[in-house]
C-alpha cells in the first residue's frame, strides 16, 4: 500500500508545519492514517514514527492510549455504542448484548463479511437522548434493544 | 548574598539540617542527609515522571503531600519523611500497587531482590484486601535475553525511559490506557537493542528479568566476584555472580564505575557467560601421536612440551622457536608468556597481533604512541566538544563507548562519524561515508582540507601531503571535496576536538599511514593537551593494550623497551614455519586459522611446523592441528589484571575454582618454567603483578592492592622508548587501494557484528540465539545485474578459495562490493583472498 507521504504529501507537510515540536504531530498524523487506510495499521504507525523521528512503539503507545483510533480494520458500518453511565442507566447493556448476539461478534470485533464492527465507547455527549450510538460517526438517539433491528435493517 | 549562598539551599529533613546545591530534588537531598525515601519510578540516571507516588513526603505549610523525586529542595523547607501522614499514604500506595499483583514470588526470579517485597514488608500491609478477579495480560516473547511478565509490572516506566533516553531507540512503550495499560514492544516484536539487559537491573519488580538466568538459581544462592568484562576493550566493571555448588557463572551484573561503564553493560558482555559453563571446554591435556589424540595428565603434557622445546633449542637454537598469544589473556599471562619465550626458550619471536598481516613491526598502534597520542578514549570524549570517529563501526565494536557517545550527543557535543557503511549510531552523528578500504585516503583528504582552512602547516605535514595527493585521496575514498571540507571545518571550529580511529583505520594494511595522517590533522589543529596529541585508537580485543604494555612484540619488551636484535612478527613466524626456520610454535589463546587474514598461509605454516603447542579453553580447528593441546581455565577462574583501551589497569577477581583438569595460563607458564629447571615456581597473581610493575615503567608503583576495585590509569610510555624508532616506510597513497580485476570484479568487505559466532561467542547459546544469520550483502543494482534476489544461495570465490553464502540485498553495501558482517564458524572468509587484494566473484 502506498504511504501517506506518497498519497497525500501536502497533508503530511501541512500537519508538520503546524507543530514546531514534531512529536506533537502524532495525533493529527494518526487521524490522517485512519483516513487514508481506513484504520491505524501497523505500517502506518511505522511510517508516522519515521516521519517524526520517534519509534514505532512510541506511536503505538499513543494510538492505543486513545480509544478512538481503530487499530484493526473496521466494518463497512462501524457501530459505537455508548456504555457510559447515562446510557447504562436506561439500557445500554441490553442494547449491547442484543447487537453482539445479532452480529455474532463482541465489542472490538468485526463480522466475517466485513459489514459490521462493534465498539463500546464512553460518553458520546448525548446523555439527554440516551441510550445512544454512532454508525460511522452519525449519531442515533434513544436506540434500544427493541428498536435497533430497524436501524440495522436500514443499513445496506 | 554571596555567590555560594545562591548556589545552595539549606533545609531540614526529619529534624536534620541538610545543605545541598540548588535544584537538588528532595529525594536526593534526603539521601545526602542519610534518609532513604522509598521510590519506584525515580532513578537518578533517568528523567523524572513522578508517577508511582511512593516517594510522597510532608512539607511544612504545604497542604498536600509532595513527591520528593520531583520537588526541588528549597531554603528553609521543613520536610518529614516519616510522619504519620506520610506513612499512611505510603501504605495506601503500596496497597494500590499490589491490587493487581499476582504475588507469585515463589516462581519469580526477582524474589529476594524485589523492591515490591522489600517495601511491602517495610511500608505496606502483609495481606491484600482486594477480593476480585485480577487483571491478567498475555505473555509475549520479546527475544532471547529478556523475560517480560506483565502481570507483575507496576508501570513505573523506568524501562521505557531507559530505552528512550539512554540505551535504545524507544523500543518499549506503555500500550493502552488506565487499568488496561501494559508495557510492550511495537506489535510484540522481539527487543533488538544492544543494551536491553540494563532494564532488568532497572525494573524494581519481577516484570523484567534475565531469560538467560531464569529459573536456574535463586538470587540468594549467588555470590559476587568483582571483575571486568572481557568481551571488548572498554573493560566494563562487572560482578560475576556465581554458584560454587554447581560451578557455574549464572549472571553478570554491572559494578558501578563512573570512569568506565557507570552502571550499564552491553548485552554481549552481560549475556555471554555461558561460555564459561560450556560442556565444550576441555578438561584434560591431550597429546597427538601418529594422528591419534590421547588424553593425558598435566605432568606428562608439561614434560612433553618442555622436552620438545628443549630439543628445538638444542638442535636449532632458541630462535627456531616462536610464540603467539591472543590479546585476550590477563597481563600476568601475557607478561609471563613473553618472559618464558625470551628468558627461557631464548627467542624474540613473539607477537600478539594475530588478526592482520604484519607489514611493519611498529604498527599503527605503536606509531600512535611514538607520535604522542593520548589514547584515552573515554576521558577524551568526556572533555571534548567535537568527537571525530574514523574507521569504526562503534556499535558493533565497543558498545559502551557507543552508549556514551549517545549521551555526549544528547549533551550537545558534536560527533562526526566517518565509516564505509551505515552504522546504528548514524542518527546521533554527522555522517561521512567513504569507500571500503579508504580510511587512510579519507584522512588524507581531511588533512588537505584542514591545512587549507588553517592556511598552512608544518614541514612534516607538508611532506606527508606531498605523498598523499588530494585528488588521489578523494578518488580512493570516493568522497567529494565539500564533504571532506565539512569534516575539516567542524574540527577547525572545535574548541577541543578529539580524533578516534577504529581498527579498520589503524590496524589494517594502511594503519601506519592512517595514524600518521590523523596525527598530522591534530598537529595542524594544535590539538595537544599537556603535550599529548588528542588522538585515541580503539582496539577491540579485551587486553590489546595490556599485551602491548607488557611486551608481547618481537622488537619491544615490557614497557615498549626496544630489544637488541628484533625477533620475527606473526607474519614472519608463519613464513618461518613454512620454510623450516621455525621448528616449534607455541600458541596461547589464539585460533589462528580463523583469525589470521590468510587462512591458506596459516594452514600451511601450522601443518609444516614440526612442533605445534596449543593452549586454549576450547579446542578450535587450530587446536586440532596441534601436537600437544593444553586446556586453559576460564578468566572467571583465575585472578588477573587487564588494561583497557584507555590504559586503565583493572582487577578481575576469580569467581570459581578452576575447572578440574584445567590450568590458568599463568600457572601453566610457571609450571613450564619450573619443569624446564629455570628456577620458576608457582606464585599468585599479585606477586606476578609486582614483577610487571618492576618491568613496565608506566606500571611502576602499582600493586594488586593499589589497583583497588576501580583500577588505575597508567601514563603513556615515555618518548625515549621510541626514540630512534625507524619511521615506517611511506606508502604512496595511490597504492592504498588496488582495484578489482577481470575474474574477480567485486570487493569483499568484512564488517563487524556484535552478535555473531566469533570465537567463544559460539559457546554461549543466548548469544547464538540472538545472532543474525550470516549473509552476503549486495547492492540492489548489482543484484539486479546478477539476477539475484534475497535469500538466494551463492558462492563467493576469490583467488584462493570460496565460501557458500546467502544473499541479502541492501543499499548499505556500495556497488561493486560484497559485505559480510561478523565472523561465523563454517564461513572461512579468510580463505578467499589475501588481505590486501580482497577481490572476489559471485556465482550462483
Ligand atoms: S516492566 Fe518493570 S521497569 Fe518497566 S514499567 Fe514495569 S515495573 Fe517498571
Ligand atoms: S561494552 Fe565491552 S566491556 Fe562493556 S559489557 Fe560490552 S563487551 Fe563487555
Ligand atoms: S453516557 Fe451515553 S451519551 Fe453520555
Ligand atoms: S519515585 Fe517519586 S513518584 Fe515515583
Amino acid at each position: 500500500m502506498p504511504s501517506m507521504r506518497e498519497t497525500c504529501p501536502e497533508k503530511v507537510e501541512d500537519i508538520l508545519r503546524r507543530f514546531p515540536q514534531r512529536k506533537s504531530a502524532s495525533i493529527p498524523l494518526l487521524y490522517l492514517a485512519w483516513e487514508v487506510y481506513g484504520y491505524v495499521s501497523p505500517e502506518a504507525m511505522e511510517e508516522i514514527a519515521e516521519i517524526l523521528g520517534t519509534s514505532p512503539a512510541d506511536v503505538e503507545g499513543i494510538a492505543s492510549f486513545y480509544t478512538m483510533f481503530p487499530l484493526k480494520p473496521l466494518g463497512k458500518h462501524h457501530i459505537e455504542v455508548c456504555t457510559n453511565i447515562s446510557c447504562h442507566l436506561v439500557g445500554a447493556q441490553p442494547l449491547m448484548s442484543h447487537l453482539e448476539n445479532r452480529l455474532g461478534i463482541k465489542s472490538g470485533e468485526r463480522t466475517e463479511d466485513g459489514r459490521f464492527s462493534l465498539q463500546s465507547v464512553e460518553c458520546l455527549a448525548a446523555c439527554a437522548w440516551a441510550p445512544c450510538l454512532h454508525v460511522n460517526g452519525k449519531e442515533y438517539q434513544k436506540v434500544t434493544a427493541e428498536n435497533v433491528d430497524e436501524l440495522l435493517n436500514s443499513l445496506d | 548574598m554571596s555567590q555560594t549562598d545562591v548556589q545552595t539551599v539549606t533545609l531540614t529533613i526529619d529534624g536534620k539540617e541538610v545543605t545541598v546545591p540548588k535544584g537538588t530534588t528532595l529525594i536526593e537531598a534526603a539521601r545526602q542527609g542519610g534518609v532513604f525515601v522509598p521510590h519506584y519510578c525515580y532513578d537518578p540516571d533517568l528523567s523524572i515522571v513522578a508517577s508511582c507516588r511512593l516517594c510522597l513526603v510532608e512539607i511544612e505549610k504545604v497542604p498536600k503531600l509532595q513527591p520528593s523525586c520531583s520537588t526541588p529542595a528549597a531554603d528553609g523547607q521543613v520536610v518529614f519523611t516519616q510522619s504519620e501522614k506520610v506513612l499512611d499514604a505510603r501504605k495506601m500506595q503500596m496497597e494500590f500497587l499490589l491490587v493487581q499483583h499476582p504475588l507469585d514470588c515463589p516462581v519469580c526470579d526477582q524474589g529476594g531482590e524485589c523492591k515490591l517485597q522489600e517495601y511491602s514488608r517495610n511500608h505496606g500491609y502483609d495481606d491484600t484486601r482486594f477480593r476480585f478477579k485480577r487483571r491478567t495480560f498475555a505473555k509475549p516473547d520479546i527475544g532471547p535475553f529478556i523475560d517480560l511478565e506483565r502481570n507483575r509490572c507496576i508501570l513505573c516506566s523506568r524501562c521505557v525511559r531507559f530505552l528512550d533516553e539512554k540505551g535504545g531507540n524507544a523500543e518499549l512503550a506503555v500500550i493502552n490506557r488506565g487499568n488496561r495499560s501494559f508495557i510492550g514492544t511495537f506489535q510484540e516484536k522481539p527487543l533488538r537493542g544492544d543494551f536491553t539487559g540494563n532494564i532488568t537491573d532497572l525494573c524494581p519488580v519481577g516484570a523484567l528479568t534475565s531469560k538467560v538466568t531464569r529459573f536456574r538459581v535463586r538470587v540468594w544462592e549467588l555470590k559476587d566476584a568483582p571483575s571486568v568484562c572481557t568481551m571488548c576493550s572498554v573493560g566494563c566493571n562487572v560482578n560475576l555472580q556465581h554458584r560454587n555448588r554447581t560451578h557455574e557463572i549464572l549472571r553478570i551484573t554491572p559494578r558501578l564505575n563512573s570512569d568506565v561503564n557507570h552502571r550499564w553493560l552491553c548485552d554481549m558482555g552481560r549475556f555471554g557467560f555461558d561460555q564459561f559453563n560450556s560442556a565444550e571446554r576441555r578438561r584434560a591435556p591431550e597429546i597427538r601421536e601418529n594422528g591419534e589424540w590421547r588424553e593425558t595428565g598435566w605432568a606428562e603434557a608439561i614434560g612433553e612440551v618442555v622436552k620438545r622445546l628443549k630439543a628445538v633449542r638444542e638442535s636449532h637454537g632458541g630462535a627456531a622457536a616462536a610464540g603467539l598469544i591472543g590479546p585476550r589473556q590477563s597481563n600476568e599471562a601475557l607478561f609471563l608468556f613473553q618472559q618464558f619465550m625470551r628468558e627461557i626458550v631464548g627467542t624474540q619471536n613473539i607477537d600478539h597481533r594475530t588478526e592482520h598481516e604484519i607489514k611493519a613491526n611498529d604498527d599503527g598502534f605503536l606509531t600512535s604512541l611514538a607520535l604522542g597520542a593520548v589514547n584515552r578514549p573515554l576521558e577524551e570524549a568526556r572533555r571534548a566538544d567535537v568527537i571525530a570517529l574514523v574507521g569504526s563501526d562503534l556499535p558493533n565494536e565497543l558498545p559502551i563507548l557507543r552508549l556514551q557517545m549517545r549521551e555526549h550527543s544528547r549533551a550537545g557535543k558534536k560527533i562526526l562519524l566517518a565509516y564505509n557503511r551505515p552504522t546504528r549510531m548514524d542518527k546521533e552523528c554527522g555522517v561521512f561515508r567513504y569507500h571500503p578500504g579508504g580510511d587512510a585516503a579519507f584522512l588524507a583528504a581531511v588533512l588537505h582540507a584542514v591545512v587549507k582552512e588553517k592556511g598552512g602547516a608544518s614541514d612534516d605535514v607538508n611532506a606527508l601531503l606531498g605523498q598523499a595527493g588530494r585528488d588521489d585521496a578523494l578518488k580512493i575514498a570516493q568522497i567529494d571535496e565539500a564533504k571532506a571540507a565539512g569534516f575539516a571545518q567542524a574540527l577547525v571550529a572545535a574548541e577541543r576536538p578529539v580524533l578516534m580511529l577504529g581498527e579498520d583505520a589503524f590496524a589494517g594494511p594502511r594503519g601506519v599511514e592512517a595514524v600518521r595522517l590523523a596525527a598530522a590533522i591534530l598537529d595542524t589543529l594544535g590539538a595537544r593537551h599537556d603535550g599529548a596529541l588528542a588522538l585515541s585508537l580503539l582496539p577491540t580485543p579485551v587486553n590489546a593494550r595490556g599485551a602491548a604494555d607488557v611486551g608481547c612484540y618481537p622488537h619491544r619488551g615490557p614497557g615498549y623497551e626496544p630489544v637488541g636484535a628484533p625477533g620475527r612478527n606473526t607474519t614472519e613466524i608463519l613464513r618461518g614455519c613454512i620454510d623450516g626456520s621455525i621448528q616449534a610454535l607455541v600458541l596461547f589463546n589464539t585460533n589462528l586459522l580463523e583469525e589470521y587474514p590468510d587462512r591458506e598461509f596459516a594452514q600451511k605454516a601450522l601443518q609444516a611446523v614440526p612442533t605445534l603447542i596449543v593452549a586454549d579453553a576450547f579446542k578450535y580447528e587450530t587446536g586440532d592441528m596441534a601436537h600437544v593441546f593444553l586446556p586453559l581455565s576460564a578468566y572467571s577462574e583465575e585472578d588477573g589484571t587487564y588494561t583497557n583501551f584507555g590504559g586503565r589497569v583493572q582487577r578481575a577477581q576469580r569467581a570459581l575454582p578452576q575447572l578440574d583438569g584445567t590450568l590458568a595460563a599463568y600457572q601453566l607458564l610457571l609450571a613450564l618454567g619450573e619443569r624446564w629447571g629455570a628456577g620458576w615456581r608457582q606464585i599468585r597473581t599479585p606477586r606476578i603483578f609486582e614483577f610487571i610493575a618492576q618491568a613496565v615503567k608506566q606500571y611502576a608503583g602499582l600493586s594488586w592492592d593499589t589497583l583497588g576495585g576501580q583500577g588505575v590509569t597508567v601514563p603513556a610510555p615515555p618518548d625515549e622508548a621510541f626514540s630512534g624508532a625507524a619511521p615506517a616506510p611511506d606508502a604512496p597513497l595511490a597504492s592504498l587501494n588496488g582495484s578489482p580485476g577481470g575474474d574477480y570484479p567485486y570487493r569483499l568487505v568484512r564488517g563487524r557484528r556484535l552478535f555473531d559466532r566469533a570465537g567463544e561467542k559460539r559457546f554461549a547459546p543466548p548469544l547464538v540465539d540472538r545472532s543474525e544469520p550470516c549473509a552476503a550483502e549486495i547492492h540492489p543494482g548489482d543484484a539486479k545485474e546478477l539476477g539475484l534476489s534475497d535469500g538466494d544461495s551463492i558462492t563467493i570465490r576469490g583467488e584462493k578459495g570460496s565460501a557458500p553464502l546467502t544473499v541479502k540485498i541492501s543499499s548499505n553495501t556500495r556497488p561493486g562490493c560484497v559485505t559480510v558482517l561478523g565472523h561465523y564458524d563454517g564461513v572461512p572468509l579468510n580463505a578467499l583472498a589475501a588481505e590486501e587484494t580482497p577481490w572476489v566473484n559471485i556465482q550462483r
